[in-house]
């Protein structure tokens, strides 16, 4: 088996409820989420994986885009979670949650 | 962190390559939102280039940015919500034939802009010769404001370019050169370096002139797409060249002014009014002009200094007809009125002289 594109195709599969759980903290703008993602163990992507999931997200009405200025450059795109993301993001953290559980569960046999 | 090079044409091939083959990927599985992605992928290329150190941007370098943004085949598989396209069925042959076609298609596109005539762009010194037209609202010197994608984004009071302004200001000289080395004409600026040219705009939005300046980046000197604007408010009605020769007409007036000062200081009236210039000496007789100025002149006795106190080079004077003049206040003090302001008009007349239009003593 090839860990690496097992670990690969997983951390993609998991980019969804990443990056809402990282809106759940406030808004942010792509470049800012990558650069956090990038120093968690585990969730290195590839810089521009982040950009088809956005806007996947936003056209699913889980996420909101709006226009800031920037101090350093021209002015950012940000994300916000909407409120339909609200709520299908606490489904998905419920749901991760029995997954590990499962997984946990039948590592240890029971 | 400094304003994107966009002049950088390595970075912006590559970029742009790059973009092509993740547009291509998502059209081709047919992504909704293809446009989007595109634009924020863009953007966050231009972030990552301009945290490059000058010495930084190298090949390489673009190349890593590049590497580091994944492989453009995986955009597609995330952007997920592919329309469903019915799998057909294609025969090998059908395949070598549509490569074939492809690849001279490829061949033509490549060829295109060397067997299309190009279109006959004028060089400068043609349009100097045949179509130079003045426009006096863009003389001068600006300073700019903004950069906006489109000129109808521009709000005054909003402004949307958070970043350094890379153009400064820019001059227009009244002979079609700028400061930049741009040429202009009345409604184009040109850079005949790249053989581009674009219009400008000048507008006037809430009572202030701003003028919207098409900006020769690489996107389009290179990739002949629609310019974006830097947006620049009038600072001055002169430029640097204009201000020199400005600068000897003030010398030559203020000379004229005081030489024909010293006649009235010497109570030769007369002589002053035939020195004075031609309009001078048509508003007022010798007669008219000695009874009105030495009642006003000789109480004040000797001439005890005359400073320059300003002087304004100007081609209009509000009841005289438009021509060269300088108008210049003298800060004098004679022996029996310690300060007073003596206001002096020469102007330029034909034979290239300066002399006196108006006297007035306050």
């Amino acid at each position: 088996m090839n860990l690496e594109n097992w670990q690969t195709q997983l951390r993609k599969g998991l980019l969804d409820i990443v990056v809402l759980n990282l809106l759940n903290r406030g808004p942010s703008h792509g470049y800012e989420m990558v650069q956090t993602m990038k120093r968690i163990e585990g969730l290195q992507i590839r810089e521009g994986n982040i950009y088809p999931v956005l806007a996947r997200l936003e056209a699913d009405g889980l996420v909101a885009s709006y226009s800031q200025p920037s101090t350093d450059g021209p002015p950012r795109k940000y994300f916000k979670l909407t409120e339909a993301g609200q709520k299908a993001l606490e489904d998905m953290n419920k749901h991760w949650d029995r997954i590990i559980e499962s997984i946990q569960q039948v590592r240890k046999g029971v | 962190m400094s304003a994107i090079n966009l002049e950088d044409k390595d970075w912006l091939r590559l970029r742009e390559q790059y973009l092509k083959q993740i547009e291509d990927v998502l059209a081709e599985s047919s992504q909704p939102n293809v446009e989007r992605i595109i634009e924020d992928v863009r953007s966050h290329l231009d972030r990552r280039f301009t945290e490059l150190a000058p010495r930084q941007r190298t090949w390489e370098n673009y190349q890593a940015i590049i590497t580091e943004m994944g492989p453009p085949s995986e955009y597609a598989e995330l952007a997920g919500e592919k329309r469903d396209i019915p799998a057909k069925k294609v025969s090998a042959r059908f395949v070598v034939i549509l490569a074939v076609v492809l690849s001279l298609l490829t061949g033509l596109l490549v060829l295109l802009p060397v067997l299309l005539p190009k279109s006959p762009m004028p060089t400068w010194t043609d349009k100097m010769k045949s179509a130079f037209i003045s426009e006096p609202e863009l003389i001068g010197k600006w300073v700019s404001v903004d950069y906006v994608r489109k000129i109808n984004e521009f709000n005054p009071d909003k402004k949307q370019w958070q970043g350094d302004l890379f153009l400064k200001d820019m001059e227009f000289n009244s002979d079609g050169t700028t400061t930049l080395g741009w040429f202009w004409t009345k409604g184009w600026v040109i850079d005949s370096a790249s053989e581009v040219r674009a219009e400008y705009e000048i507008k006037n939005i809430n009572g202030t002139e701003y003028l919207f300046l098409p900006w020769f980046s690489g996107d389009v000197t290179i990739r002949h797409q629609k310019p974006q604007y830097y947006v620049l408010k009038k600072v001055s009605e002169t430029a640097p060249q204009q201000q020199a020769k400005d600068a000897q007409a003030i010398t030559a007036a203020v000379e004229a002014a005081k030489s024909w000062l010293q006649l009235v200081d010497d109570g030769a009236y007369g002589q002053s009014w035939a020195q004075a210039a031609e309009y001078f000496r048509n508003n007022v007789s010798e007669d008219k002009w000695e009874r009105a100025i030495e009642p006003v002149r000789k109480p004040l006795g000797k001439t005890l200094s005359r400073e320059v106190k300003n002087s304004t080079y100007t081609t209009e004077v509000p009841g005289a007809p438009d021509g060269k003049y300088v108008i210049i206040q003298f800060e004098t003090s004679f022996e029996n009125k310690r300060s007073a302001v003596e206001t002096v008009t020469p102007m330029l007349e034909p034979d290239g002289q300066w002399r006196v239009s108006g006297y007035y003593i306050k």
